[in-house]
């Protein structure tokens, strides 16, 4: 029988905080599992606390980043400084499958819920932490935030043109891409594993190193080498013309990149310029990348002219790679195609009435999993101890007034 | 097979048929260091990124692609033509018998050689097939060719990157393939663990622009929320950081908490450079922005005169903050990498060579990362794989001599 949601059953506590932590256990929440958020309420800091938040409505429970990261979990609040609120959550932990956090290494074992102490009392539990650079090693003890792996990791230094310095991204780029997805998959490999064997294992996933492997070729050029890889702009290999050039209108850009002979004709055909063929600068594809320089100026003239949009599309048309460069706003109202999959959806929020979040890049035709709602805060206090560890309504009152709950 | 020496994988028993090129290959990587058995496919010209730099010792030959190498890790492979029916056939043959194949051909590529999901499927209901393509399997854009610049674009990023009222710029790398194959594995691991667990495979539908769209999140959570559109700026990516020059590059730093902020104020301090950044005015949240500029300013000749590294140990002891901006050629040097064992020797015997490769993106108690081989040559596999389907010899002698592979 199939079902809707594949991890239904499988429970997932959860201490990351910040924002590579969530969006990994975001994709297990969205297929079934059950992700118990460990927050508190009073320590502000983490996703809660970040921008942006609809103006004049600023809350622990308005935050978009939160929202987003954070779809179809539950939440309890806990003062972790406390011993009973540790306690409770090495109780919870046996109770549960897996164990996620992204602190920097040694706060878990603190609490007593590292690996070592929690495999004891649950054999088959999986435990899995990101910290910024790993569980051991000298810098283990590094903190960071949202450029930091992307500095560590050698992708910065790869990032501009040759001729100016290295640039960082006006995102934490690591956070929403390399870092997630990397920590799903091992955390994937491991419940295979444990579904086929019984056998639970620790998981260290370094940011830096998750990082590392989106430019591993370059990395390999520097090992086997010995030789930096070049910024190369906006270059793709040496295809020719390639770039981002400038379009009609305020800040508007389009990309193209021609790899072949069949799509240089074709550019050549929806510019007007069919002498560029048999132009001797332009010839072959050793030609134009000899001569780029005078070729992007003759594609830049044509592009001037137009709104990204259109020539897109007129390029498209012909079988030329092109696409408009995106703002966030186009994204959200502009693309029709990320309209059509509909990337962003909307769902019912008490505080908040409706809220955005993005989808997955994958559709899953059988198992499409469920779009949902990110918990309010400690919006599940009271099922989670009631229903997983026992506790009657009297005892969770007495732990909220203990300032345990809290 | 688990032996007393070798742990368990955790992807063992896992048959992957891998029909990418430089848009989808690190997806198998992914799966085929975990333990997948994944057999590349590749047309019997080769791969792209056979075609793609950088090269061992810059020598340009398809066997020394670092990028294929890279991308290629623990796989077998063999090549097919798609173009010769006997080829087609045989991809259906191994289809029939694989849990994962992974493909990039191109929207309609497969259906059009009649291997569509639902023939597939109908071979073998447990079958996985994960498409990876520029901007999904239907809409308006199906058609539209893409490639990692066009992907970046139209997903939202390179808008991110550059200097104010300069072109955009990508990220370094081949981002706009790189997220769309972690996507991919993610996609492709939740659908195995369904059919695993139910029999029922199903066609897994992955689009790089949507990829890229979902990485750009911190930015499109503005779009959403305030209206506001967040705008390249240089090194001083305000809301995140900024990068400070040093003696042998950058640093990269952030001053955006307020515990931070009054850490760096205790630096400034103890070198004698702390200036008026003691006064209670700049504890008011109105003057935190010029807060940030003023200890901006009095820290970078600061660290203009330290090593990057030098910088970034000084200032964590401290907990501020600052990491290195590593070039790629700092990393096999790099201690805490080193101590971590993070690099990976494999054994390229063609070339007589152990090569150290970047390591794996996590480490697993119970079954380990690992590169299992190093990326196969052209065709290494064909015959061994085909003999695997029970092919005799001479059959598999005429396939080849027919142009199959």
């Amino acid at each position: 029988m199939a079902t809707n949601l594949p991890f239904e059953g499988i429970r997932v506590l959860d201490f990351s905080w910040v924002a590579a932590g969530p969006f990994a256990t975001r994709f297990l929440a969205d297929f079934g599992a059950e992700v118990i958020v460990v927050e508190s309420g009073k320590r502000s800091g983490g996703l809660r606390g970040q921008a942006p938040m609809p103006p004049g409505r600023e809350s622990p429970n308005t935050s978009t980043f939160f929202n987003s990261a954070n779809t179809n979990k539950l939440s309890i609040t806990v003062d972790m400084n406390l011993p009973r609120a540790q306690e409770l959550m090495r109780q919870l932990a046996t109770r549960c499958d897996v164990v996620v956090d992204n602190f920097r290494p040694g706060i878990m074992a603190r609490w007593g819920l590292a690996y070592d102490d929690l495999v004891k009392v649950k054999p088959d539990i999986i435990v899995a932490s990101m910290p910024m650079v790993g569980s051991t090693g000298p810098f283990r003890h590094w903190g960071g935030f949202g450029t930091t792996a992307f500095s560590l990791s050698g992708m910065l230094e790869l990032t501009g043109f040759p001729e100016s310095e290295p640039l960082a991204c006006a995102i934490p780029f690591p956070d929403s891409s390399c870092n997630p997805t990397h920590f799903a998959v091992a955390l994937l490999a491991a419940l295979r594993h444990r579904r086929r064997t019984g056998q639970g294992q620790w998981i260290d996933a370094s940011q830096m190193e998750s990082t590392m492997a989106a430019i591993g070729p370059a990395i390999l050029q520097a090992l086997a080498n010995g030789t930096q890889a070049e910024r190369t702009g906006n270059r793709e290999g040496t295809a020719a013309p390639c770039g981002i050039y400038r379009c009609a209108g305020d800040d508007r850009w389009c990309a193209i990149e021609v790899h072949t002979t069949a799509q240089w004709e074709a550019l050549c055909e929806v510019m007007e310029h069919a002498e560029w063929r048999g132009d001797p600068r332009f010839r072959t594809a050793a030609d134009r990348w000899a001569n780029r320089a005078a070729l992007d100026a003759a594609v830049e003239a044509w592009t001037t002219g137009l709104d990204p949009r259109t020539a897109t599309e007129r390029l498209q048309a012909a079988g030329v790679p092109a696409g408009a460069v995106n703002d966030s706003q186009d994204l959200v109202d502009n693309d029709p195609q990320l309209a059509h999959r509909a990337h962003f959806f909307s769902v019912p929020h008490p505080e908040m009435g409706q809220i955005t979040a993005q989808n997955h890049a994958f559709r899953l035709a059988a198992t499409p999993g469920r779009l949902g709602r990110a918990p309010l805060l400690g919006e599940h206090n009271e099922d989670v101890f009631g229903r997983l560890l026992g506790l009657s309504r009297q005892e969770i009152t007495d732990l909220v007034a203990e300032g345990i709950i809290a | 097979m688990a032996t007393a020496n070798i742990p368990p994988a955790a992807l063992d028993g896992l048959r992957v048929l891998d029909l990418t090129d430089l848009a989808g290959m690190y997806c198998g990587k992914l799966l085929a260091d975990l333990g997948a058995d994944v057999v590349l496919i590749e047309p019997p010209t080769g791969a792209q990124a056979r075609r793609m730099g950088p090269y061992l010792d810059d020598l340009i030959d398809p066997e020394r692609s670092l990028t294929f190498w890279y991308l290629n890790t623990s796989k077998r492979g063999m090549t097919l033509d798609l173009d010769q029916p006997d080829g087609v056939a045989l991809l259906g043959r191994l289809a029939a018998q694989a849990d994962v194949l992974i493909e990039s051909r191109g929207v309609g590529y497969l259906a059009g050689r009649g291997l569509s999901y639902a023939a597939l499927a109908a071979a073998n209901p447990r079958l996985v097939l994960t498409s990876i393509s520029p901007f999904g399997q239907t809409g308006p854009y199906a058609a539209y060719q893409g490639g990692d610049l066009v992907q970046q674009a139209l997903g939202g990023l390179a808008w991110l990157t550059g200097f104010a009222g300069q072109p955009p710029v990508k990220l370094g790398g081949t981002q706009g393939f790189e997220v769309a194959a972690q996507q991919a594995a993610v996609g492709t691991l939740i659908a195995v663990y369904a059919a695993e667990t139910t029999g029922q495979g199903q066609h897994v539908d992955v689009s790089s622009q949507e990829a890229v769209a979902f990485a750009t999140q911190p930015a499109a959570h503005f779009a959403t929320t305030t209206g506001e559109v967040l705008r390249r700026n240089g090194n001083d990516y305000a809301r995140y950081g900024v990068s400070l020059p040093c003696r042998d590059g950058f640093v990269a730093a952030s001053f955006n908490r307020a515990d931070v902020r009054a850490r760096a104020v205790e630096w400034l301090e103890d070198e004698g450079q702390v200036g008026d950044l003691r006064d209670p005015k700049w504890q008011d949240t109105e003057a935190t922005t010029e807060f940030r500029r003023q200890i901006l300013r009095r820290i970078t000749p600061l660290v203009a005169e330290r090593t990057k590294l030098d910088t970034a140990v000084e200032a964590q002891k401290r907990k501020i903050w600052m990491t290195p901006v590593n070039t790629t050629l700092d990393l096999p040097n790099d201690p805490h990498l080193r101590a971590r064992n993070y690099f990976a020797p494999v054994e390229h015997d063609a070339l007589g060579r152990v090569i150290e490769y970047p390591g794996g993106p996590y480490q697993l108690s119970a079954t380990p990362w690992r590169i299992r081989r190093r990326a196969p040559l052209l065709g290494e596999h064909t015959v061994a794989v085909l003999r695997e389907l029970g092919l005799a010899d001479a059959a598999i002698q005429a396939l080849g001599q027919a142009g199959a592979f």
